[in-house]
């Protein structure tokens, strides 16, 4: 019946718009460290309870989160060595715990569409198929990236073996100077701040690169 | 060390995740893609957008589907 299609369909929308709004306000509440989630009376409870679920949780022990926190920890550690004017042994060949497990790397969804080369493929992963490194002119393409020119991806995974982490290095960087407050810019910005003995809007010309791993 | 309450409590947050991260490893691959861009990266919607080749519309229906999926696989797991 093309009435009850044109209903379901509007009313699947009104639904997905309220949970859209459910999400923008439990991460601003994160921002702001409240320590209540926002209530919505409008939303289904069971899908609002699993987005609190996910906020919580997906963010804290995600792979690519710890992957990034690895990475600050380590970038920290060098600009402690430095200023203690010991040598830094960046272990680049080394790959931690983090990092040690097989990554993939394969095509990002939009660049099959945006005919873009893939700058590596790895071995297939235990995790999943879809993690990508593109050259950065890849996302200049794309309008809406192209206003956050240096914006990378971080998107699952396990982290890129070693070979990342001068890619990573650069993802460090440029999330610096991300205006979001999440945990995982802050966690970032905090060791960039230690290393780099720089205020929070510094900029470093080393964030044009663009960094996407899917998993 | 911990008192026992703690150590409990402690087992069933972590049960918790787990089971909201196995919830999330099934999921079809374009939810996955949005929730994790959404929940990790903390993107926009018409960021996700951009980056999947899709409508903001559609990107909202996958994350509020992605969502319902979520609860409704926790929900099995605890009856």
């Amino acid at each position: 019946m093309p009435g009850r299609g044109r209903f379901a369909r509007g009313h699947g929308d009104r639904e997905a718009e309220r949970t859209e709004r459910y999400v923008d306000e439990l991460m601003a509440a994160s921002d702001r460290g409240a320590s209540d989630a926002p209530v919505s009376a409008d939303a289904d409870p069971a899908v609002l309870g699993a987005a609190r679920r996910l906020q919580t949780d997906l963010t804290r022990v995600h792979p690519s989160f710890r992957f990034e926190e690895a990475l600050a920890g380590r970038l920290a550690a060098a600009a402690l060595r430095l200023r203690a004017g010991l040598p830094v042994e960046v272990e680049a060949d080394a790959p931690s715990r983090e990092l040690a497990e097989p990554a993939s790397l394969m095509a990002f969804p939009a660049a099959a569409a945006l005919s873009l080369p893939i700058a590596a493929r790895g071995t297939a992963a235990r995790g999943g198929p879809w993690r990508a490194i593109l050259p950065p002119a890849a996302f200049r393409r794309i309008p809406e990236v192209a206003a956050h020119p240096s914006r990378p991806l971080i998107v699952g995974g396990v982290g890129v073996a070693s070979a990342a982490i001068s890619i990573g290095a650069v993802y460090v960087a440029w999330r610096h100077s991300r205006p979001t407050s999440g945990r995982m810019g802050r966690a970032v910005r905090a060791a960039h701040d230690r290393s780099a003995g720089s205020g929070r809007n510094r900029r470093s010309g080393a964030t044009h690169g663009i960094f996407g791993v899917l998993s | 060390m911990a008192a026992p309450d703690d150590v409990a409590e402690l087992a069933a947050t972590r049960e918790a995740t787990s089971a909201a991260l196995r919830a999330v490893e099934r999921l079809p691959e374009d939810r996955r893609r949005v929730v994790v861009l959404r929940f990790v990266n903390e993107m926009s919607t018409s960021e996700i957008a951009a980056i999947l080749g899709r409508s903001e519309g559609a990107v909202r229906v996958l994350l509020h589907r992605a969502l319902r999926s979520v609860a409704d696989d926790l929900r099995r797991r605890v009856n």
